[in-house]
């Protein structure tokens, strides 16, 4: 912390307040709710409950639904993380490498991080679909039999691409950001000792964006896991057959729509610490490894 | 030096085929907007302008929709602007007051507090979405612009930001403060707030944009249609397009979507290189 | 090998203003060569396009016979010291040094041979294992020597390599510049504003201002026979004494002295110079004497500088003699011998045969 700081017992108190009195009633209570109900089970009037520990976890955990969604929610994440910062690095080392219109560029592929995940999924849903999309009369005529109202596949396939799509932009931004970080000399000299620019890039430019991209890659998985929601909800809402649901779909979908609370709150507690491992192995393990 | 030139080619074109990735959908849904809805379902979705695009917006804007049909398009950009707003401003006020805490005192739950609010980053909305639901009702809270706004500000994202900027703070500033006779409420006025207006002006603009975007929440704590934010008025199309029976009004759909759009995307546009900032410094 | 010619090269930005004006330069093979000049004078724009990491707009740089104009940096043979020394700071030392020879493909053992000689000769062996981060400035610097010299270049570059240093470690530094380049005899371009270096390490120095040559010399002949009134001030501290004379024919009119010159002059007035340390406080033959008063003593240990106004001009006189702390006032000697006169329109020395105190 800061050398220098006030020593007071009770104005710091006053501060921190409003921020902390909004978590403790908004969050931490809510929470601590998800906690309980998930070693909870409600009969079906919602009128008594009673205890019964971890069979909630039992019941998610051998549910071949949940388990699907588990699947689908990580190879999900990874596809977009992968698409999506693959794309948004490459777009941003070509914009990199041209100095006049840089600007003009960067205005042209930013603005799409404005578009809710909800909004990009409607015109989505009119782009592919059956009865006047055009990306799904394309996709058939190249001979792909293209239907994500029945083919679990077609639609996972078109969710990865959509959701990608998206966050393209997001991606661009910060590894443009990252890329200008990078001192010019370091790249000159480079340019002295190396004659491949690809290989330039993969020994010198890659690593030295090693902060950014791990920063990045936590953001891209956030973004799957959690703001995809509004996507697929106005998508595919998790069909067909259950088989496009995120954990935080099927969340949603078993505990508003299902009245499902335990376990969906046993379904929010792990998925509580996931992000947890995450983050800590964000904090831990990759921001010592990473700075130079 | 012909080389150069090649790859500045490929450059360019490479960059304006994903310009046009992204403009091209958009630029086809607001085409389609202009037209009658019949055009659409014959014809498929439009690449050029139509007639229809006075009619189709002042029907849009002004008239009456959504399930009960008692608010209007505009009322709902309206909710919108209202949620947007109050979250920006909400989490910067309350972000910097509790970082300021953090970064300028030692107090002795200091440290404890300090991660009791970095939970908060471990608990995205959608993990604890059903018994939120539960305590706004307690709270009689749903359907009210506090219930919409004032949970939503409190999570971390913000106070990082902050602390970050005020740990880059000299010293030396606070040193001259404290001789100059300043408590701690008159440095954070006259000097830590003025300077952090930029950094606080790009908070503002990332946090607009993600309270105007807000999805589940608003779907999840409102049920009455005045408090109705855009997003969800798009919400309702999809079930009138998808699940109803008469003819989609494809247009009204699209223009709801544009008009959904536009003020995120021109406040990103127009205010760049404050979005930028704000992105961009809360990374470390 | 190693002869590097600069012929006619020209560089703009834009259109309108030109960077660097139609330089002409050469390098022979083994020659330390200073390109000395005040900020933006265009002496790091021209090492750098030497190093190919600027374009030419026209003009041709030879290296070794070969046109390198359109040749990229890393086939140029040559290899370059930055001034912030530019390490890759996720690589080890060691790897730093290998770096360049890695992507030659250059096997191991070779490399590891010559990783060794270098940080031998260099005395960085214990640091190969360090990071760029965990290193001092004159490691850093040593580092990026090290980096250039293991490429066997044809033509070493510095651009400005002792700034970051502070004075007792560039002092140092540039007696080890100076010993390398006495061992290993590469043909080098090394680019400074620091007078010091300049006067130390060269064989030839240029002197650059606004995109042109003013002179091209061995440091002996820039500081003892400046061809330009730029030249005569840059070079040397504190700056050269310069005074604006009135000249009728072959007479120079200076403080009431009139100074007889073997050649006519055409114009009516023309600069006169005199270096701080050619001014004394003793009397000697064909002398002017002048009085003047103390406004300030600098006193540096090993000299004093003495700052006076004198009808309006500035005067700056070097000496190690004593002088009390109250002296107010003091007679100083002009050895008119060691005058220089430029012309007052282009600015270019007169050259004499001999000046004579009338």
């Amino acid at each position: 912390m800061k050398k220098v700081q006030f020593e007071n017992n009770f104005i710091p108190y006053l501060f921190i307040l409003p921020q902390l009195s909004i978590v403790l009633i908004f969050f931490i209570w809510p929470s601590s709710m998800a906690i309980y109900y998930s070693f909870v089970l409600e009969d079906a009037f919602g009128i008594s409950s009673q205890f019964v520990w971890l069979d909630n976890y039992k019941d998610i955990i051998f549910d071949s639904q949940y388990y699907s969604s588990v699947v689908f929610t990580i190879i999900f994440s990874a596809l977009v993380s992968f698409f999506a910062l693959s794309a948004g690095l490459f777009l941003a080392h070509k914009a990199n490498g041209i100095i006049r219109s840089k600007g003009t560029y960067r205005t042209l592929l930013i603005w799409p991080y404005a578009i809710a995940p909800a909004i990009v999924g409607l015109m989505a849903s009119f782009f592919f679909n059956s009865s006047h999309g055009d990306m799904y009369e394309f996709l058939n005529q190249i001979g792909w039999e293209f239907d994500p109202k029945s083919d679990p596949f077609d639609a996972q396939v078109m969710l990865v691409f959509i959701a990608s799509w998206k966050q393209i932009s997001v991606n661009f931004i910060f590894f443009l950001s990252g890329l200008q970080g990078i001192p010019k000399s370091v790249l000159e000299a480079s340019l002295i000792d190396c004659k491949s620019s690809m290989k330039r890039f993969w020994t010198i430019t890659f690593p030295l964006l090693a902060p950014t991209t791990f920063f990045l890659l936590i953001t891209n998985i956030t973004y799957s896991f959690f703001e995809t929601f509004g996507l697929i909800d106005t998508t595919t809402r998790g069909a067909p057959m259950g088989e496009t649901k995120t954990l935080a779909y099927k969340i949603y979908q078993d505990g508003f729509l299902g009245a499902d609370i335990g376990g969906s709150s046993a379904q929010s507690v792990l998925l509580m610490i996931f992000v947890l491992l995450i983050t800590v192995f964000q904090f831990k393990y990759i921001e010592k490894k990473v700075h130079y | 030096m012909k080389n150069f030139s090649y790859s500045k080619i490929l450059s360019h074109t490479i960059l304006i085929l994903a310009s046009l990735l992204f403009l091209v959908p958009v630029w086809v849904i607001f085409a389609s907007s202009t037209h009658q809805p019949e055009t659409i379902l014959n014809n498929g979705l439009q690449f050029l302008l139509g007639d229809n695009f006075i009619a189709t917006y002042k029907s849009v804007l002004f008239e009456n929709s959504g399930y009960t049909k008692n608010i209007t398009v505009l009322d709902m950009i309206g909710n919108s602007l209202i949620l947007a707003f109050g979250f920006a401003i909400g989490k910067v006020v309350i972000s910097s007051l509790a970082a300021y805490a953090i970064v300028y005192f030692r107090f002795r739950m200091g440290n404890f507090l300090f991660w009791l609010i970095f939970l908060t980053l471990l608990l995205p909305v959608e993990v604890r979405i059903v018994p939120s639901f539960e305590v706004l009702a307690k709270l009689n809270l749903l359907n009210s612009y506090t219930g919409l706004i004032v949970p939503l500000i409190a999570s971390a994202t913000g106070t990082f930001f902050f602390r970050q900027f005020y740990k880059s703070v000299p010293d030396e500033l606070l040193e001259a403060a404290k001789i100059d006779g300043a408590n701690s409420w008159q440095f954070f006025i006259d000097i830590l707030v003025p300077l952090s207006k930029t950094m606080m002006i790009a908070l503002f603009i990332v946090m607009f944009i993600v309270g105007w975007n807000q999805y589940l929440w608003p779907i999840m704590m409102t049920t009455e249609p005045e408090y109705s934010t855009i997003l969800l008025g798009i919400k309702e199309i999809y079930q009138s397009n998808f699940e109803g029976s008469y003819l989609p009004e494809f247009n009204r759909a699209f223009a709801m979507i544009i008009l959904a759009l536009i003020a995120p995307v021109s406040v990103v546009v127009i205010l760049q290189r404050w979005f930028i900032k704000g992105l961009v410094d809360s990374e470390k | 090998m190693g002869y590097l010619n600069i012929k006619n090269v020209v560089k703009s930005y834009n259109k309108k203003d030109n960077i660097i004006k139609n330089i002409n330069l050469s390098v022979e093979k083994g020659e330390f060569l200073v390109i000395i000049g005040p900020s933006g004078c265009g002496k790091s724009t021209l090492l750098r396009m030497i190093a190919g990491l600027e374009d030419i707009n026209s003009g041709e740089i030879e290296i070794d016979n070969i046109v390198v104009n359109h040749i990229s940096p890393s086939d140029r043979d040559i290899a370059m010291v930055f001034q912030n020394y530019a390490l890759y700071p996720h690589m080890s030392v060691e790897k730093n040094l290998s770096y360049g020879l890695k992507n030659k493909k250059i096997k191991k053992d070779i490399i590891a041979t010559k990783v060794k000689d270098i940080a031998q000769l260099l005395q960085i062996e214990e640091l190969l294992a360090r990071k760029p981060s965990e290193l001092s400035g004159g490691q850093k610097q040593r580092v990026a020597m090290g980096r250039a010299i293991i490429r066997e270049p044809k033509i070493f570059l510095f651009d400005e390599p002792l700034s970051n240093l502070d004075a007792k470690l560039r002092h140092q530094m540039r007696l080890e510049i100076r010993k390398l380049h006495d061992k290993l005899k590469i043909t080098s371009v090394y680019v400074t504003h620091d007078q010091i270096e300049a006067m130390t390490l060269a064989d030839k120095i240029v002197v650059v201002n606004k995109g042109k040559i003013e002179q091209i010399g061995t440091p002996d002949e820039i500081y003892n026979n400046p061809n330009t009134l730029f030249v005569s001030k840059f070079m040397g501290t504190p700056p050269m004494n310069i005074f604006t004379c009135k000249v009728e024919k072959n007479n120079i009119l200076f403080f009431d002295n009139i100074i007889k010159i073997d050649k006519k002059i055409d114009e009516e007035e023309i600069y006169l110079g005199i270096r701080a340390e050619d001014i004394l406080l003793d009397v000697n033959v064909n002398m002017i004497k002048l009085s003047i008063n103390i406004d300030m003593i600098e006193r540096l240990g090993s000299e004093n500088l003495i700052y006076t106004m004198l009808d309006g001009y500035e005067f700056t006189v070097k000496t190690n003699a004593h002088i009390d702390r109250n002296k107010t006032s003091i007679d100083i000697y002009v050895d008119i011998s060691k005058f220089y006169l430029f012309s007052k329109t282009d600015e270019k020395q007169i050259k004499n045969d001999g000046l004579i105190l009338i």
